[in-house]
């Protein structure tokens, strides 16, 4: 009965209750929207990469390397030769080393030059291996495998003739139209940046860098042993190793390597790296969303506050039949309670649709993989907080209230 | 009910305003009320009957002496005990804003049941047949409570009280904004229903003319020991 009473006083007032309740939820959804990025994307880019025991490429920075290696973003600052790989490859301490050649790009997604040691070897996630929705891992210099976003934006699949572009913007006027390769395998969704890669042999990248009248030889002919493939240099190595404890011996001889400039990184040093840099911007985004946060339920309290001057005679009549000052006091209690719940519950729905809705732009754009699902134990942690916050905020108005019941006479003129 | 049985009885009651104050607002030394019985108190602004009428609805705490409701010691209880009390047993109209104006007339009405512990259920049926013998038309059951006129908002208010069966109903000022005729209509269904339930009616009012329907009428001035006192 109360709770109807309740709601109908709210309705009463839906203007400036309406107003309140935006505010609200505008300030719940940034600080749930800031906590849920923030543990996803930690997740995220935890998962990109497992199992990897260093990364070698050219000396710049660990982030860096770490970044165009992984997650492919930004260009790799130099190159590695390719007798650098064969070295570290035929190291004894060395379980596998997988290459990685950047620099092209197929409508928008990065292609990655890599041997057959990928498929084998790399892991994401919880050591999970790459695993083939359809087809098979490419055996000839002009076949390539993709990743399953760049099958399902571009609608491939396996067969499917594509063109590879220098560069790596998403337009280029320099295709390598004699260069056609053709899709011999689609992986299986990871959620990581491998989705959005196009994987072709070191070979293949060689091939489209050759002269156009090279390249149309060696298309027409589809005789590759009359030019030679093998890579002059490529841009990082993928290492991983027989025994951990190895890998910081292993880091200093690669960074005092003689015959050429390596860097070699752990990557969870790096990552942690990354962390420690975002953390600073992630406690100045939850300061200010509790800020924001503080404010809206400040005006939640002053909005029930200038109320109670017009509900004086309501406050009046429910105590003619009957309330207690203290039925008074919980239902501003309810009141609150109601518009707190009501923004939480419609910021989470808010919520779970944007992040839906804005999954494949957020996973293209920044490479975030954001799960819709709000259901977290952070979030409902959240939920608590701000529940609890608003009730200590309502004390305010709801012991007006109550000192409103207690002096409240019956006088035909109140 | 019998009729003989004392409703309520006051004894050595006083009351103050400022706490301080070595002078009385309302004192009332001896003042009994039969069940069922009519009265009329007759008193100008300013001769303490709001206060009265606050101690005899609990809202006020006598400082000294006791209001027995029913042979309780109604004035005694604890706040919360006489805000129960009150809504079980005591019904209050008053000149205007009876009803919480957003909510439907049925609400109202629920409402007030809901505080005195009867089911809200039976609210519907009992104020289908309670509103025709007020006048009041039953389409209005469903209306928001400030769509009604003020006559008929005191009706709903009277209908309101009526519903929890109240031993005592408290009337201050109902008609004074009424014209004539609709006056005499509101004491006419006021006094009828009243009779019908047995309900103990006080009726506070500065206007001389309504005496008439009255069994007992007594004057402020009579009645309030400190006024007399002070003057």
């Amino acid at each position: 009965m109360m709770m109807s009473f309740a709601w109908d006083s709210l309705k009463n007032r839906r203007k400036s209750v309406l107003l309140t309740l935006f505010s609200l939820l505008i300030s719940v959804s940034v600080l749930m929207s800031v906590e849920h990025i923030r543990a996803q994307a930690k997740d995220s880019f935890n998962r990109t990469v497992s199992d990897v025991d260093l990364i070698v490429g050219a000396p710049s920075g660990q982030l860096n390397l770490l970044l165009y290696s992984i997650f492919r973003m930004g260009s790799p600052t130099n190159n590695i030769s390719w007798k650098s790989f064969e070295t570290l490859d035929a190291l004894e301490q060395v379980e596998w080393a997988i290459p990685i050649s950047l620099g092209d790009s197929h409508r928008g997604y990065r292609v990655l030059g890599t041997s057959q040691a990928y498929f084998d070897h790399f892991k994401y996630g919880n050591q999970q291996p790459l695993s083939f929705s359809s087809g098979e891992p490419f055996a000839g210099t002009f076949e390539a495998v993709i990743g399953a976003d760049v099958a399902k934006q571009l609608n491939y699949q396996v067969g499917t003739e594509i063109v590879i572009a220098h560069g790596i913007g998403a337009v280029s006027f320099k295709n390598h139209d004699y260069a056609p390769f053709v899709v011999s395998g689609v992986l299986a969704p990871t959620g990581t940046p491998v989705d959005k890669t196009v994987h072709v042999s070191l070979a293949g990248i060689e091939a489209i860098h050759l002269p156009q009248a090279a390249l149309k030889q060696l298309s027409e002919a589809n005789a590759e042993q009359t030019i030679d493939l093998t890579p002059t240099s490529i841009s990082a190595v993928l290492l991983g190793l027989e025994s951990k404890m190895m890998v910081f011996t292993l880091q200093r001889s690669i960074n005092n390597y003689q015959q050429d400039r390596l860097m070699g990184i752990m990557p969870g040093v790096a990552l942690a790296e990354l962390w420690q840099l975002m953390s600073m911007v992630e406690n100045i985004l939850i300061v200010i969303s509790a800020l924001v946060l503080a404010s809206s339920l400040i005006g939640l309290s002053v909005m029930l506050l200038s109320s109670m001057r017009e509900r004086r005679r309501e406050i009046a009549i429910l105590r003619v039949i009957g309330a207690s000052p203290f039925t008074v006091f919980s239902l501003i209690m309810t009141e609150a309670m109601l518009v707190v719940m009501i923004s939480l519950i419609s910021a989470l729905g808010l919520l779970t649709a944007g992040f839906w809705l804005a999954g494949d732009w957020l996973s293209a754009t920044y490479g975030l993989f954001i799960d819709a699902n709000l259901f977290t134990t952070n979030n409902l942690i959240i939920a608590a907080i701000v529940l609890a916050c608003a009730a200590l905020t309502t004390l305010v108005p709801a012991i007006d209230a109550y000192r409103t019941a207690l002096q409240s006479n019956l006088s035909s003129d109140n | 009910m019998q009729k003989d049985a004392i409703a309520i009885q006051f004894e050595d009651l006083v009351y103050r305003y400022n706490k301080d104050s070595e002078h009385a607002d309302v004192a009332v030394d001896d003042w009994k009320i039969h069940a069922g019985q009519h009265v009329f108190l007759r008193g100008q602004s300013g001769s303490g009957k709001s206060t009265l009428l606050n101690l005899l609805a609990g809202i006020l705490k006598p400082d000294s002496g006791t209001i027995r409701i029913l042979g309780e010691a109604f004035s005694d209880l604890s706040s919360r005990q006489r805000d129960a009390y009150r809504a079980k047993h005591i019904g209050v109209v008053y000149q205007q804003f009876n009803l919480i104006p957003f909510i439907s007339v049925l609400k109202n009405v629920q409402l007030a049941a809901h505080f005195a512990n009867t089911p809200t259920s039976q609210v519907e049926q009992f104020l289908n047949a309670l509103f025709p013998k007020l006048e009041l038309p039953l389409d209005c059951l469903h209306k928001k409570a400030s769509e009604l006129s003020v006559g008929q908002q005191q009706r709903v208010a009277i209908a309101r009280a009526l519903a929890n069966k109240p031993d005592i109903l408290l009337v201050d000022e109902p008609t004074s904004a009424l014209d004539a005729s609709a006056r005499d209509a509101f004491m006419k269904v006021l006094i009828d229903v009243t009779n019908k339930y047995g309900s103990t009616l006080i009726f506070v009012s500065h206007d001389a003319h309504l005496q008439s329907y009255f069994e007992t009428v007594i004057d402020m001035q009579t009645l309030n020991t400190a006024r007399s006192a002070a003057l």
